[in-house]
């Protein structure tokens, strides 16, 4: 018995710790995909980014942990609006194919880029002192790390959920990812609200890879590598839901942990069967019905 | 064998509460000339969607020929000889006229998987095809692309397929849309000359070529038949008048009758 | 931009134009021109291949695919399994690899092929992935990550032998490549073609016309599955060795990447944008081997922005300037 629930906790706490990893990744490019039409395939590409710098600023400036966070997402936002503004503007409208071609090329060219900046082989990470070894909860040791991922994932769904319910900026956002045109018939400057929402997205995308980085292995091919957990939440959640997105990405975290640990040999497949059979009797996303 | 060539029997179609369709009964004899009319969002465009298999109905029943198609897709009911054309023009825009009408043809005379002849050798499709052009009066626009042709063409283009598909019944939707007076004589003239065996239904608000093509009328009104009958009669109905042609229509009939 | 083939050409007599020959010319300059890059010329027909196979469903059916790497990794497996198991006779071994892939191409077909769009993509790229792991773990049968090394085959036509300096599987491959090419375009010249185009261009007319869309669909994805099977079955038999990358999901999008650099919907450009590509990775490699990425991204953004057709589009645009300036000059 102890140890069915001590399997379960693990499960619940790894899943959890995953899941939101995955949901502060996902999130940008549910709100891509939902508000801009955009398939960002390049969406890993600001995640890997982020975090590399955030931890190429710890091991050779030995910036402290929090700050290098800061940096990566603050870079990151930066840059997306760059690259908003030089390469997505042309997207808007194109044909799906158009897109992944394009957000494709951004992808390699990030990767290359890597590649020749850190090297092909996996960069590796040192956790910070505060967030090494483990603290023991009664029924088994959690690592600290989880713990804080947890902790700084809720306050993230926090933030985000007081920035979309509570805000003004949240409202429109809202407005306008469920029907763009009468969004823009009622004042709401959608361009803006693009590029701001695009900066939140990639921002958080980079958080995500940034403390995910002991959990996400940090290496060139991770935009592609990700990629595909990253689609499997944005698709499973109806490709714009954000709300059902956190549940989506923690079930995906939650269902991955608990297949490898029960069925090692198979474990892997899980959420790839999980995405085909869902499409397949639901493509629209599961939980369909929104204004297209 | 049903004596009807066409038969919709308790035709319904919700969207939650809204009822677009409300126990629709029509029936065609073959070779018929029916008319569809009704105010606009009367649920014409849906009830057509409805019998050529687009829409699933909420419920009731589409017979062809005596047989149940209603659970057909519209490829089969297409394959059976129900053929509709499309009020906004719904052709393949990139390619030219002749490229159109041979996807008909060769649907029709069942090349769809015929993988080693080359499509410029299949002479029977071609002949076909120009036969249909002739019919239509198409051949200076064969060549062309589709989305370079004057509206009116592309008009005469739809029904330049569906005749290609050699339809038992053909549902013309609003055939005369976005045609002006003076170029609607050659496409009154295609649609008369239409071969008497054909059983037709069109969908038209052309009040003039409604007088001239139907011979019987089925009036449409938020989803349900108000009126049935032959196209003498319905027009002259005082009920119609009041709830859909109003006094100006009144004043077209004096004036397109004869 | 669009990415749209220029469909009359469908109804025009059926006439192989000479150019369509150049690239095999260059084939054959190239055989006695550089013959120590035979292997390299060997993996670009081999390549050439699977991507001919991907613009078959992609530019000519609009079937939007990212798992097309499946059926070249089942082509090259199947390849080797009967290597190991003591069949040796390659024609027959890369039609039996065609076969197989085209076998599980009309059984997932039916069930894939009534999505479009992202669900499509998503799905395509879940089995893609499924079976990529698989593959991994099924090791008893692929040999897992050690892959399937040392096959041997028999003489082509058994007076051709394999010899180390790669002729005879240069020419085995180009041979192979000519082939594939005629009945592609056989395929989509003929009236499946057009009607292929037709499904591309507006699917529900099509179903209104009458055309059994969705088994259409099957046939030209069962056909473009045998074609991705040939490739895998050159690639074993090239290599004499098959490994986990077979089945690695970047093959199928790095495929995409070369029939739109060369220019989709066209065949030809699948091999024109697979040689440009691989000889692209060849040299960036040469030079460090890290930057090839690096071009191939750049070549892509180029592209996607400015090129409609890719090469053969800039080249076809080039050519109808240069006559126009000719024309008015005269």
């Amino acid at each position: 018995m102890e140890q069915i629930l001590s399997a379960a906790l693990f499960v619940l706490l790894y899943g959890v710790s995953y899941g939101l990893v995955l949901f502060i990744i996902a999130i940008g490019l549910v709100i891509t995909m939902g508000l801009m039409q955009i398939v960002n395939l390049a969406h890993g590409a600001f995640a890997a980014i982020g975090g590399y710098i955030a931890v190429s600023l710890m091991n050779a400036a030995g910036m402290p942990y929090l700050a290098t966070l800061c940096a990566a997402v603050v870079v990151v936002v930066l840059l997306s609006f760059v690259l908003e503004r030089l390469i997505y503007v042309r997207l808007y409208g194109a044909s799906h194919l158009d897109q992944i071609l394009m957000t494709l090329g951004v992808n390699f060219i990030v990767i290359g880029a890597i590649t020749i900046l850190f090297g092909p082989n996996v960069y590796p990470v040192r956790l910070p002192g505060f967030l090494q070894g483990s603290v023991d909860l009664g029924l088994r040791r959690f690592e600290v790390y989880r713990i804080f991922v947890i902790c700084l994932g809720l306050a993230v769904v926090v933030c985000l959920w007081a920035l979309f319910e509570r805000t003004s900026f949240g409202a429109k956002l809202r407005a306008a990812v469920d029907n763009r045109s009468i969004a823009q018939v009622i004042g709401i400057d959608v361009d803006r609200l693009f590029l701001l929402a695009f900066g939140i997205g990639s921002g958080l995308a980079a958080l995500g890879g940034a403390v995910g980085a002991a959990m996400l292995p940090l290496e060139p091919y991770y935009p592609m590598k990700y990629l595909m957990l990253v689609l499997v939440v944005v698709a499973l959640s109806g490709y714009g839901n954000i709300r059902a997105s956190l549940g989506v990405a923690i079930i995906v975290g939650l269902i991955d942990t608990a297949g490898r640990l029960l069925v090692p040999a198979f474990g892997g497949f899980a959420i790839y069967l999980l995405l085909i059979l869902l499409t397949v009797w639901r493509p629209d996303g599961l939980f369909a019905g929104r204004a297209s | 064998m049903s004596e009807y060539t066409l038969e919709a029997r308790g035709l319904r179609k919700s969207f939650g509460a809204l009822s677009v369709t409300d126990n629709v009964h029509l029936r065609l004899k073959k070779g018929a000339r029916h008319a569809l009319i009704g105010p606009n969002g009367a649920g014409k465009t849906t009830l057509v969607g409805l019998l050529s298999g687009v829409i699933r109905p909420s419920s009731g029943q589409v017979f062809l020929g005596g047989r149940d198609v209603t659970r057909d897709q519209p490829a089969v009911r297409t394959r059976m000889g129900l053929v509709r054309t499309f009020q906004l023009t719904n052709l393949f825009s990139e390619m030219t006229v002749i490229e159109n009408l041979y996807l008909a043809v060769g649907q029709k005379l069942s090349t769809g998987f015929d993988m080693f002849r080359p499509a410029g050798r299949q002479k029977n499709v071609l002949d076909e095809v120009h036969a249909v052009i002739d019919r239509i009066g198409l051949a200076e626009c064969a060549p062309k692309k589709v989305s370079e042709l004057a509206y009116g063409h592309q008009r005469l283009v739809e029904i330049a397929m569906a005749l290609a598909l050699e339809p038992r019944v053909l549902l013309l939707d609003e055939p005369a849309a976005g045609i002006p007076t003076s170029e609607l004589a050659v496409l009154v003239d295609v649609i008369e000359a239409l071969d008497p065996g054909i059983t037709v239904l069109i969908i038209e608000h052309d009040m003039a070529l409604v007088r001239r093509v139907a011979r019987e009328a089925t009036v449409l009104v938020a989803g349900r038949v108000l009126l049935e009958g032959p196209i003498g009669a319905v027009m002259a109905s005082e009920e119609v008048h009041r709830v859909y042609l109003g006094r100006a229509a009144k004043r077209s009939e004096s004036h397109g009758a004869n | 931009m669009t990415l749209v083939v220029e469909s009359s050409k469908a109804l025009v007599q059926y006439r192989f134009s000479t150019c369509e020959l150049i690239p095999f010319a260059v084939a054959i300059a190239f055989y006695y021109a550089l013959p120590d890059y035979l292997p390299l010329g060997t993996a670009i027909c081999v390549t050439a291949i699977f991507a001919l196979s991907l613009d078959l469903v992609i530019g000519y059916a609009g079937i939007v695919t990212l798992g097309h790497s499946v059926f070249f990794g089942i082509g090259a497996y199947s390849a080797a399994l009967l290597s190991r198991n003591g069949w040796g006779e390659p024609v027959s071994t890369v039609i039996a690899g065609a076969a197989v892939s085209a076998f599980f191409a009309l059984l997932s077909g039916p069930l894939l092929l009534r999505l479009r769009g992202l669900p499509l993509i998503m799905v395509t790229l879940g089995v893609a992935s499924v079976v990529s792991e698989a593959a991994n773990k099924l090791s008893w049968l692929t040999g897992g990550n050690d892959g399937l090394p040392g096959l041997t085959f028999d003489p082509v036509f058994k007076m051709f032998t394999w010899s180390i300096d790669g002729k005879t599987a240069y020419l085995y491959a180009l041979a192979w490549l000519l082939v594939v090419l005629i009945v592609a375009r056989t395929v989509v010249s003929s009236s499946f073609g057009v009607a292929l185009q037709g499904i591309r261009q507006n699917e529900l007319r099509m179903r209104l016309i009458g055309a059994p869309v969705l088994s259409q669909l099957v046939a030209i994805y069962a056909l473009s599955a045998g074609v991705a099977g040939v490739a895998g079955a050159l690639y074993a038999q090239s290599n004499g060795f098959v490994g986990l990358e077979a089945l690695s999901v970047d093959q199928g999008v790095f495929a995409l990447a070369m029939i739109v650099l060369g220019g989709i919907g066209r065949l030809h450009g699948a091999i024109v944008g697979a040689a440009v590509y691989m000889v692209v990775q060849y040299a960036a490699q040469q030079w460090d081997p890290y930057y090839w990425m690096l071009a191939i991204g750049v070549m892509l953004v180029l592209v996607v922005r400015f090129s409609k057709g890719g090469i053969l589009g800039a080249l076809d645009e080039l050519s109808a300037g240069l006559k126009r300036r000719l024309e008015s000059h005269l």
